[in-house]
């Protein structure tokens, strides 16, 4: 179990007061909040150890550069994978812009389809229509459940078009379902396609183990799980980097740069991964994305999950109850991750989210970049409530409570 | 005082195109306050915390921060024409 009053005591944040009201932060799906640790850290790297890495033969560099390798070989280790697969990035959604051109430049072609489902996030559906305009390929969205669910009806007959590549979230940021990534990657393997996993909303709450789940490629945001914003990881299986192209050029991802006979320039790309990490990156931020994880293992990841479902399954039944509020996503626990969108008949997604603003409490409202999602739904926006290893049962209580006063 | 002076955001938000967020300035709401909740026509208090109300045809909450949502609002060009008004602003 979790001891929330204690891991309160680390995130100064949560003191604050928000319109006379205690903070009630329930908007972690966007970010999370940083505990004193990684805030210290911040503070320590600039103090101590600031300069650039791997250009330099002066102490400070060599430091600055241990550190942040030694952040790949800790990112590899949570998710099971080797250093060499690992590629810093500033986010999430950089991350599948990186596999879209990298890898979907080169490889994709007019006739060929690459398949989303409608619960993916705007930021793996969007960079593949942008290459699609250079290369002609066509993308394929497949169908959910009315319960929330992937439809593997429609997933089955749309692996038969034989698609290059898929994209899924591991947990929908909007419907909080638990996809059976396995179980989709296996039968995307099957049918030849590729995958790639959108763990952003999976990697801060659960272990995900790329070798089990013998993923293609894989993505995530280290401000979603205690880790300072401007750091996205794409993971890519060894294999695949020789079907790959540079994304930016410049810097760190060259060995050498010259010119020929004809005055042309001659260029050497340096090794991966670092091929792939162009000009200054985020430094300080991907060598201090260690202490937010060594933070969440302290607590184990099996705890982390476990408290962050409870509470939105609470939330989720306590919601259900109540008259006038549909609440979407699937209906089994087994299946739901930690956050719970909804909408209360009469009011805007907004006007909820302003409502509980005034109460100290901050959620999300909006599509959430589930344009698709929304659709599907027949909605435009929605309310969502989302969950990590601060918040508390008497906070659920507290939400409930505000909603019940809202519709009675 | 402008509009502009008076406002410290104005957003047009995420997902419903026609409904846009106002946020007053602290200074303004204070002032405001009870002229703003007065001009609501079919007003209603919810959950004791907020406002609801008709305003030249457009819908609006008012909530206790100085916050206003306007709802089916026609057009941006509209929504500012009767902030203008609501807020006694000087173009
Ligand atoms: C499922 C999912 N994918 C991708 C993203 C994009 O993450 P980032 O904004 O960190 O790039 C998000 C962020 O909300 C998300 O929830």
């Amino acid at each position: 179990m979790l001891d929330v009053y204690s891991i309160r005591k680390d995130f100064p944040i949560l003191e604050r007061k928000i319109n006379g009201h205690n903070l009630v932060y329930v908007d972690n799906a966007a970010t999370t909040h940083k505990p004193i640790q990684v805030i210290e850290a911040i503070r320590e790297f600039y103090m101590k150890y600031n300069a650039n890495v791997h250009r330099g033969v002066h102490t400070l560099s060599q430091e600055a550069s241990d550190l942040y390798e030694s952040a790949r070989v800790d990112v590899a280790k949570l998710i099971n994978a080797d250093p060499e697969e690992i590629i810093f990035v500033k986010n999430a959604t950089e991350g599948i812009n990186l596999v879209a051109y990298a890898w979907g430049l080169p490889n994709l072609d007019r006739g060929d389809i690459v398949l989303h489902t409608l619960m993916d996030h705007h930021a793996t559906v969007v960079p593949f229509y942008i290459v699609s305009k250079y290369k002609g390929f066509r993308q394929r969205m497949i169908g959910i459940t009315d319960d929330g669910y992937i439809d593997m009806g429609d997933y089955e007959d749309k692996l038969r078009l034989n698609p290059r590549i898929v994209t899924f979230p591991h947990v929908s940021n909007m419907l909080s379902t638990v996809n059976d990534a396995k179980k989709l990657i296996k039968m995307a393997h099957e049918y030849g396609a590729l995958v790639i996993l959108d763990a952003t909303q999976s990697v801060p709450h659960m272990k995900v183990d790329v070798k089990e789940l013998d993923v293609d490629f894989m993505v995530f945001s280290a401000h979603k799980m205690c880790g300072p914003t401007g750091v996205g990881v794409v993971y890519v299986k060894k294999e695949h980097y020789s079907s790959m192209n540079p994304f930016l050029g410049g810097g760190d991802m060259i060995k050498d740069v010259g010119y020929n006979e004809y005055m042309e320039p001659t260029v050497t790309y340096n090794d991966v991964p670092v091929m792939y990490e162009a000009g200054t990156q985020n430094i300080v931020g991907i060598s201090v994305y260690p202490k937010s994880i060594e933070y969440l293992e302290k607590l184990s990841f099996e705890y982390i999950h476990e408290h962050v479902r409870k509470l939105a399954w609470e939330t989720y039944e306590a919601l259900r109850e109540l008259p006038n509020i549909e609440v979407y996503g699937p209906e089994s626990s087994r299946d739901r991750a930690g956050l719970v969108s909804f909408n209360v008949k009469g009011f805007s997604a907004h006007e909820v989210a302003a409502y509980l603003d005034s109460l100290g409490i901050a959620v999300r409202s909006g599509h959430h970049c589930t344009g698709p999602l929304h659709k599907r739904l027949g909605i435009s926006s929605s309310a969502r409530i989302s969950y990590y290893i601060y918040n508390t049962f008497e906070e659920v209580e507290y939400i409930v409570d505000a909603l019940r006063r809202l519709v009675s | 005082m402008t509009l502009q002076d008076m406002i410290e955001y104005f957003e047009k938000q995420c997902g419903d195109e026609d409904s846009y967020a106002v946020a007053l300035k602290p200074d303004v709401w204070r002032r405001l306050r009870k002229k703003i909740v007065g001009s609501l026509e079919n007003r209603r208090d919810v959950a004791n915390t907020f406002h609801k109300g008709i305003y030249k045809g457009v819908e609006v909450s008012v909530f206790p921060n100085g916050r206003l949502i306007f709802k089916n609002v026609p057009s941006e060009d509209y929504l500012i024409s009767i902030l203008n008004e609501l807020l006694d602003a000087s173009s």
